[in-house]
């Protein structure tokens, strides 16, 4: 009887042990270095996020290279829109203080305008809207890709 | 243990039990905290000490004209697949019996060209969405790896290494700001450009908008006059009911906006 027992606790601690066992080696597996550091995350992710690329540079980066245009730029009343949000983001032009291509060339310059100008009926009216279908030909000008630069300069517009 | 009495044996179980008990307790099996302390005095992103910042975000509404630049600028900061956004531009159209005309063309990123409807409207504006950050964020709490979490400075963020793509946090965001990246095949939201914040520089949608519609504050500057605003100004969240405590701030928020 006694030795039969024994035979018995044996066998469950050995089985309990195998079940820590594994379960240790699975945990080790399966939860990543830095996880828990600071919370219920892995804390290597905070770097990994803050290296990824700046795309956007903004107007300072443009004046480097394009002084001029950006002081024309700074006096006219489009000095609230950044040099990056008609042409394209900096890293597109620029790569390790060198060019690497040219920024896109803007298609339909009259979509463009319409971005922020087209008089829609949600845009507030304290904002210069304008119809511009209307507008081009009360000026007796043909609607095309590029007309608004015929008269407007979007560097320096002038009402 | 010849003989052991009935009495004696469970008196030896549970005293065998309580040492397991213990051990799994305080052993490697426990928290993660307890298997890695986080290192005194240290800072995980180097120079930048993100116990210095709490960031929240401040979008006018009355402000906005829709032209979708912080779109097309989030697209290019963060290479956002086609078809998804991080964040959009919604247009409402109100008619005078309260009718409401509710669209994003492609996200608002090419802006919009016509007008929706064409019955009398009462009124008409744009309102930008993005992740709102939220305190008690519900995406958090129903990940089942840890994958996304809430940092120190108050961004919440998805790490992509160890997301596995379940989708739980995208129908757990009630301002379905989270989609499923189709490149990576994890879950992808606004970072509030975590890596421009952590260099100093404001998110991109921040620096895009022409009209100061969006703006950033650090609710830990005193002097930051975009934190005088929220903290000073009558401003409102989206679906406060839902008590997630969203640190994206509206002014000018209307009742149809969800």
């Amino acid at each position: 009887m006694a030795i039969e027992h024994k035979k018995h606790v044996f066998r469950i601690f050995l089985l309990l042990g195998a079940v820590i066992v594994s379960a240790l080696i699975v945990r080790i597996l399966a939860v990543p270095a830095t996880f828990g550091t600071y919370g219920h995350y892995r804390s290597a992710n905070l770097p990994e996020q803050a290296a990824r690329e700046v795309r956007h540079g903004g107007n300072d980066s443009c004046g480097k290279c394009h002084a001029g245009m950006k002081s024309l730029h700074d006096k006219g009343a489009h000095i609230a829109v950044p040099c990056e949000d008609c042409h394209d983001a900096l890293a597109a032009h620029i790569k390790d203080g060198k060019k690497i291509a040219d920024m896109p060339r803007v298609k339909s310059v009259t979509r463009l305008c319409g971005r922020c100008h087209r008089d829609l009926v949600a845009r507030r009216d304290d904002f210069p809207k304008i119809n511009i279908e209307k507008h081009v030909k009360d000026q007796g000008a043909e609607l095309s890709d590029q007309v608004c630069f015929d008269c407007h300069n979007p560097h320096n517009p002038t009402p | 243990m010849d003989n052991v009495s009935r009495r004696e044996f469970i008196r030896k179980a549970a005293v065998a039990s309580g040492g397991c008990a213990v051990f799994l307790l305080l052993g490697p099996g426990g928290t993660g905290n307890a298997s890695h302390p986080a290192p005194e005095g240290a800072s995980p992103l180097g120079d930048y000490d993100w116990e210095q910042h709490r960031y929240a975000y401040l979008i006018d509404a009355q402000k906005c004209i829709g032209c979708g630049m912080c779109v097309k600028a989030c697209k290019a900061e963060n290479k956002v697949p086609d078809d998804n956004f991080r964040t959009w531009i919604e247009r409402y159209e109100i008619s005078e019996d309260g009718e409401a005309e509710v669209d994003s063309p492609n996200g608002g990123l090419n802006g919009f060209e016509e007008n929706v409807t064409h019955v009398k409207i009462a009124k008409a504006f744009f309102v930008p969405k993005m992740c709102n950050h939220c305190a008690a964020a519900p995406c958090v709490q129903v990940c089942p790896v840890g994958a996304t979490y809430r940092t120190k400075d108050g961004v919440v963020l998805v790490d992509p290494k160890h997301c596995v793509g379940c989708g739980y946090c995208i129908q757990a965001c009630p301002y379905a700001v989270r989609f499923l990246n189709p490149e990576t095949h994890t879950a992808d939201k606004c970072t509030l450009c975590y890596h421009r914040l952590t260099k100093g520089l404001k998110p991109a949608c921040v620096g895009a908008c022409p009209v100061g519609a969006r703006q950033l504050a650090d609710m830990k500057d005193q002097f930051d006059p975009v934190r005088k605003r929220i903290i000073t100004e009558r401003v409102a969240v989206l679906q406060p009911e839902l008590l997630t405590e969203p640190q994206c701030f509206y002014l000018a928020l209307d009742k149809e906006v969800r």
